[in-house]
């Protein structure tokens, strides 16, 4: 079969030297990956610090897991269901604490209204209202909303039914709406 | 069912994830409602609110800083079995000089074993007197009084039947 438009034939074949040990297509293949997987545990750690570990980790995986992510298929989906599971271990290793002071943090710097704020400052407010969602919430809507894959596609990545990722993802725009409204209304 | 009840569905059908039948049930009710209108068109900006909010992604250097840090993990895991490889090849190169030191005499062409030609005398009928019984203990007496005492030999049997190590000990230990 010819070549296609899509790169898809330069994957496979960067995907085939990686398995074969050469480094620098190793290096060829995370590029074309990265933005997900580092973008993802960024939006699940809401730190980029913690963010960086976690792609490490999840690349190392895939290092070592070269010969199964081909069988399994989809590369896409396998990133990010290393990637959210080794965020959740991450969390776990290391939880957060939440407290009112960082919300009265972003506060302090004085910021206008909703539509005023900063992107840094937009972000931050969405960061913490990501961490008080529960992990399978917070998991459910940055694939979705976020991320923007579809209902089934977030079933398949995080082994759960598709009726309970849409009950996931409805209860977590309501609390996100909430938290963010709350601290809107707090500030004013 | 109160607008309370309908909230869910509203967060679902706000971004198009309801099935078909949930869908119409949904869009019936908003027709009827319009605080629940109100709440879904909240809903639609908050969810691009929160896209927009994300849609900043982490810098160059960030994206480098990872990949650099993997393949330096690579790299690393790596480095272990060349200098395993190294050592290996030491260790060889030793055990070769060591069988090169000690096959080397053997090795070395063997002298032709003399020919030893035993001259029988010819047989004598002379009548000899009653030979005196052989006194040991004066015999070996005579060997070491005579002779500095034979070193201790240990011989070491290695798994290569080539290679045997011998250890000479003479009396004073050393």
């Amino acid at each position: 079969m010819a070549g296609t438009d899509d790169g898809s034939d330069d994957r496979a074949r960067t995907l085939e030297a990686a398995k074969a040990g050469d480094l620098a297509a190793f290096e060829r293949l995370m590029r074309q990956h990265e933005r997900l997987v580092l973008a993802t545990a960024w939006r699940l750690l809401g730190n980029l610090e913690d963010a960086q570990d976690a792609a490490q980790e999840v690349f190392l995986k895939l290092y070592r897991n070269l010969a199964k992510v081909e069988a399994s298929g989809s590369l896409t989906s396998w990133l990010y269901r290393v990637t959210v599971n080794l965020c959740h271990d991450h969390r776990r290793r290391r939880p957060v604490t939440e407290s009112l002071d960082q919300w009265e943090g972003i506060a302090a710097t004085g910021a206008g209204p909703q539509e005023e704020m900063t992107g840094a400052e937009r972000r931050r407010v969405l960061d913490l209202s990501l961490r008080r969602l529960s992990k399978k919430e917070r998991a459910a809507l940055v694939l979705r909303d976020l991320e923007g894959l579809s209902t089934s596609e977030v079933a398949r990545i995080l082994g759960s039914s598709e009726a309970t990722v849409r009950s996931q993802i409805s209860k977590a725009r309501l609390k996100m709406k909430g938290f963010v409204e709350n601290y809107f209304r707090r500030r004013s | 069912m109160n607008c309370r009840d309908w909230e869910e569905r509203i967060a679902l059908y706000a971004e198009g994830d309801l099935r078909p039948n949930e869908a119409a049930e949904t869009q019936g009710h908003l027709q009827d409602c319009a605080g629940c209108r109100e709440f879904a068109a909240e809903l639609r900006e908050h969810v691009a609110w929160m896209r927009e909010a994300q849609q900043e992604l982490p810098a160059a250097a960030d994206f480098a800083a990872v990949r650099a840090g993997v393949l330096a993990r690579l790299e690393q895991k790596r480095r272990p079995v060349a200098r395993g490889l190294v050592w290996a090849g030491g260790l060889a190169a030793m055990a070769a000089l060591i069988l090169v030191l000690m096959k080397g005499p053997r090795s070395a062409p063997a002298k032709p074993t003399p020919q030893v030609a035993v001259a029988r005398p010819p047989v004598q009928t002379v009548e000899t007197p009653p030979s005196r019984p052989v006194r040991r203990r004066h015999t070996a007496h005579t060997f070491r009084s005579k002779n500095t005492p034979e070193p201790l030999m240990v011989k070491l049997i290695t798994d290569d039947p080539d290679v045997v190590i011998y250890l000479v000990v003479d009396s004073k230990g050393d």
